[in-house]
């Protein structure tokens, strides 16, 4: 019966956000092109998603998404460990990490560009900063929980640093690890996509800003739709593979 | 036999073609506002073959404008920057970036415009005091333009940044600023339907017709290690200037594909280049550099050395 | 830096050297139009919160009486919040112009949905005993509300007001650089494009301070906040 209502009340909200939208957009409230109809809109995603452009759009948005969270998780993994196991480094670097993880990343961008020039490189790279900070974070929290008695026993055994990350640190990591790729890969899209927005030739947010370039607006609420859609999959479909995976465990 | 003599006439050609690829130099350029005739001369150059007789193979970048496409070649990410502002120029080499001017882009503002809704009551420059007058953003061409129009009329309008051609047709159209601006082919669907009518031109300020106001750059250390390869640069796009305004009908056909509107709306744009406004010899450089001095791109005035080590023209 | 730049190994015009950068610092500081960025920036913020505390606390008082509502909604909300709502500007960009209301708008929104999420939460873990008694006491819905839930609720309410401020603070900073409007983002997008690279490098130092400021703030006002709670 919950169910019931509860699916009713979800159809309610999306009939009623349509019928306002229309409403707004026959009304004459603002310039008429700047508030297309559902019709329209949806036609233009029709459009869109019949280019072969936009599949090529597609696929350079995910590969600088992929690189960018290959390096972050690469980077963040292997700093986070390296903080976490340093009580120093812990004391340390955590308020500069954190105070940098609060600070809207776009505003690196002309710094990336001047360092690996205007290409797909800068993109990735965003990408990859955005990403850093909460895998960073999540990882070194996570190895600061491990207990110490875990790790004095390793000790009593004569293990080796490499051996201690290897069997110790490592698996009890994992799962905070896994969260803060979870953070990582939400806000990892966003830099990805703002970078393509800023300066780029290629890509989702190159794609979307060029519509509101050319005044198609029909046009750029089909590719938000799109670009909302496939980050809203993405992130399910990561949290439904990395929650499995820690099942597994 | 025959088969033979086929296999070696194949591999004889296909090894041409691979020496040719070869011998293609690959050059980079970052070109700023994508869709402008002015700033569309490099692709419909290698459309054309301008740059391959040359043995140039040339790869575009576009940038949104402004610093972005000068940060490119100073960087060395491209080779070439076109469509520079003169006084961003001038700055950035004041402050030691490694670039030269290799040829003018833009001479004049004769591709700029300022527009009202049809049923305003604005209906020349005279009529603007106190209205609010859009511009892109401090210091650009359409703000020193903008400023230079309502001085020769004798106004004051309201000076208002509006942004990029589409945020300001946005503001005029919902009435947050009385005068937008544009440029071609922007807009011009709208002038033709009859939503919008053009107040002004950059060309209505003739003392701004003498004013390179763009230029084409190109990194210092690459011009140095490679000056034959600078001038075939130039000469291709010297060439395509010439063939566009010579071949208006397949200029135009090209301009109206690539950007995507009609070839009539395309054919009223090119009234807004003639073909003085692409010259490629540097004008008005004292101007420019006293305007530079008032947006504070350049402290004082660049030397003649330091001019005549920036400026490379032909 | 002082030593990749010296060597050679990164050019000045990429990478300032660490002294020239500090003073261009200090000189910001003591700038009034820096300050009026810092306003800009600042004012934007609360305005935006102002509007999403109030929209937010409103909605979450809804759904927390009507119980259906909020298991249909919050994973709609989850959703969103996850989602990339700072692409949205081209679309406030297209409906208010490149003005402070875009940027305010795009403010609110952001900050609105974690306060909607928080507050169901705090509202739902008000113990079901405070509630009875102030039932007993013969207390209307509107005086449980003002005196019994929200004051329950204050510590969690908050967690969702800081998180909205701070998600607020960081898209707003981002859209003025984006767009090249606005406060202190614009400040560092105005000094990238007039080439001035150690001021741009000083301009996000600063970007970063203040960010970290507010975070750490907002942190010992909810520490505060919980104190009071317990005690």
């Amino acid at each position: 019966m919950i169910r019931i209502q509860i699916t009713l009340i979800r159809l309610a909200l999306l009939v009623f956000t349509i019928a306002c939208w229309e409403l707004i957009s026959y009304s004459g409230l603002f310039y008429k092109e700047v508030f297309p109809s559902i019709t329209t809109i949806l036609w233009e995603l029709t459009i869109l998603l019949r280019t072969s452009e936009f599949y090529g759009h597609t696929w350079v948005t995910l590969f600088e998404v992929g690189a960018g969270l290959f390096f972050a998780i690469s980077l963040g993994g292997v700093t986070g460990i390296i903080i976490g196991s340093s009580q120093v480094l812990h004391r340390g670097l955590d308020p500069i990490l954190v105070a940098l993880a609060t600070t809207p990343k776009i505003i690196f961008f002309p710094i990336i560009m001047l360092l690996v020039g205007i290409g797909v490189e800068s993109k990735i790279a965003m990408g990859a900063l955005s990403a850093y900070f909460p895998i960073c974070l999540s990882t070194a929290a996570g190895i600061r929980s491990v207990p110490q008695v875990f790790i004095d026993s390793a000790k009593s055994f004569d293990v080796s640093r490499l051996q201690l990350i290897r069997f110790i640190y490592f698996p009890a990591v994992l799962p905070e690890l896994l969260t803060g790729v979870r953070l990582g890969l939400g806000v990892c899209i966003i830099g990805v996509l703002l970078g393509e927005i800023k300066i780029s030739n290629q890509g989702l947010g190159f794609m979307a800003i060029e519509y509101y370039n050319m005044f198609n607006v029909p046009a750029l609420y089909a590719s938000l739709i799109v670009i909302f859609g496939m980050a809203v999959v993405i992130n399910l479909a990561i949290d439904y593979i990395l929650s499995k995976a820690v099942i597994n465990r | 036999m025959k088969k033979l003599i086929l296999k070696m006439c194949t591999g004889v050609c296909v090894t041409a073609i691979s020496l040719s690829a070869m011998a293609m130099e690959k050059v980079s350029v970052a070109i700023g506002q994508k869709g402008l005739w002015d700033t569309m001369v490099t692709l419909q150059g290698i459309e054309q073959g301008f740059f391959k007789k040359e043995g140039l193979d040339v790869e575009v970048t576009w940038t949104k404008g402004g610093s972005a496409t000068l940060q490119a070649v100073m960087t060395g990410s491209t080779q070439y920057a076109l469509a520079n502002g003169t006084l961003g120029v001038l700055g950035a080499y004041a402050k030691g970036a490694p670039i030269r001017i290799v040829m003018a882009e833009m001479t004049g503002a004769p591709d700029l415009f300022w527009y009202v809704k049809n049923g305003s009551s604005v209906k020349s420059m005279k009529d603007t005091g106190g209205k609010t007058f859009g511009f892109s953003r401090p210091g650009s061409s359409t703000h020193l333009v903008g400023l230079a129009l309502a001085d020769q009329a004798g106004v004051s309008p309201k000076m208002t940044p509006s942004g990029g051609i589409s945020g300001t047709r946005t503001q005029v159209m919902s009435d947050q600023i009385d005068v937008g601006w544009s440029v071609p082919p922007f807009n011009l669907d709208m002038v033709a339907k009859g939503d919008i009518r053009i107040i002004a031109r950059g060309s209505d300020v003739p003392s701004l017709n003498g004013q390179t106001i763009r230029v084409n750059v190109v990194n210092a250390d690459y011009m140095k290690a490679n000056p034959e390869s600078v001038k075939k640069f130039v000469r291709a796009y010297k060439n395509t200037i010439d063939w566009m305004y010579s071949n208006t009908d397949a200029s135009v056909a090209f301009y109206a594909k690539f950007n995507k509107i009609d070839e009539a709306v395309a054919r009223d744009s090119l009234k807004f280049y003639p073909k003085s406004s692409l010259e490629m010899s540097v004008a008005g450089i004292d101007e420019s550099m006293a305007q530079a001095i008032k947006n504070k791109n350049l402290e004082v005035p660049l030397s003649k050395a330091q001019l005549a080590e920036l400026i490379k023209t032909p | 830096m002082q030593v990749v730049v010296s060597t050679g190994l990164v050019s000045e015009l990429i990478v300032p050297k660490p002294v020239p950068m500090v003073m261009a610092l200090v000189d910001m500081l003591q700038d009034q139009e820096v300050w009026n960025f810092f306003v800009i920036t600042f004012a934007s913020t609360l305005v935006a919160n102002l509007i999403a505390i109030g929209f937010g606390l409103s909605v979450a008082l809804l759904l927390h009486y009507k119980q259906v509502w909020a298991k249909a909604t919050t994973p709609i909300f989850g959703a969103l919040f996850a989602a990339p709502m700072i692409l949205l500007y081209p679309i406030f960009l297209v409906l208010f112009g490149r003005t402070q209301t875009t940027i305010i708008a795009m403010g609110a929104l952001t900050g609105f949905i974690p306060i909607v999420l928080n507050t169901v939460v705090a509202l739902d873990a008000v113990p079901k005993t405070l509630r009875a008694v102030a039932k007993s006491y013969g207390c209307s819905t509107r005086q449980e509300i003002f005196y019994v839930v929200i004051p329950g609720a204050a510590a969690g309410m908050f967690v969702g007001i800081r998180l909205g401020l701070i998600y607020s603070l960081v898209n707003i900073i981002g859209i003025e650089f984006l767009i090249n409007f606005g406060g202190l983002g614009y400040l560092v997008s105005h000094m990238y494009d007039l080439f001035e690279i150690t001021k741009m490098y000083a301009a996000i130092i600063l970007v970063i301070t203040v960010s970290a400021m507010f975070y750490v703030t907002l942190n010992l006002i909810q520490a505060r906040i919980n104190r009071i709670s317990l005690g």
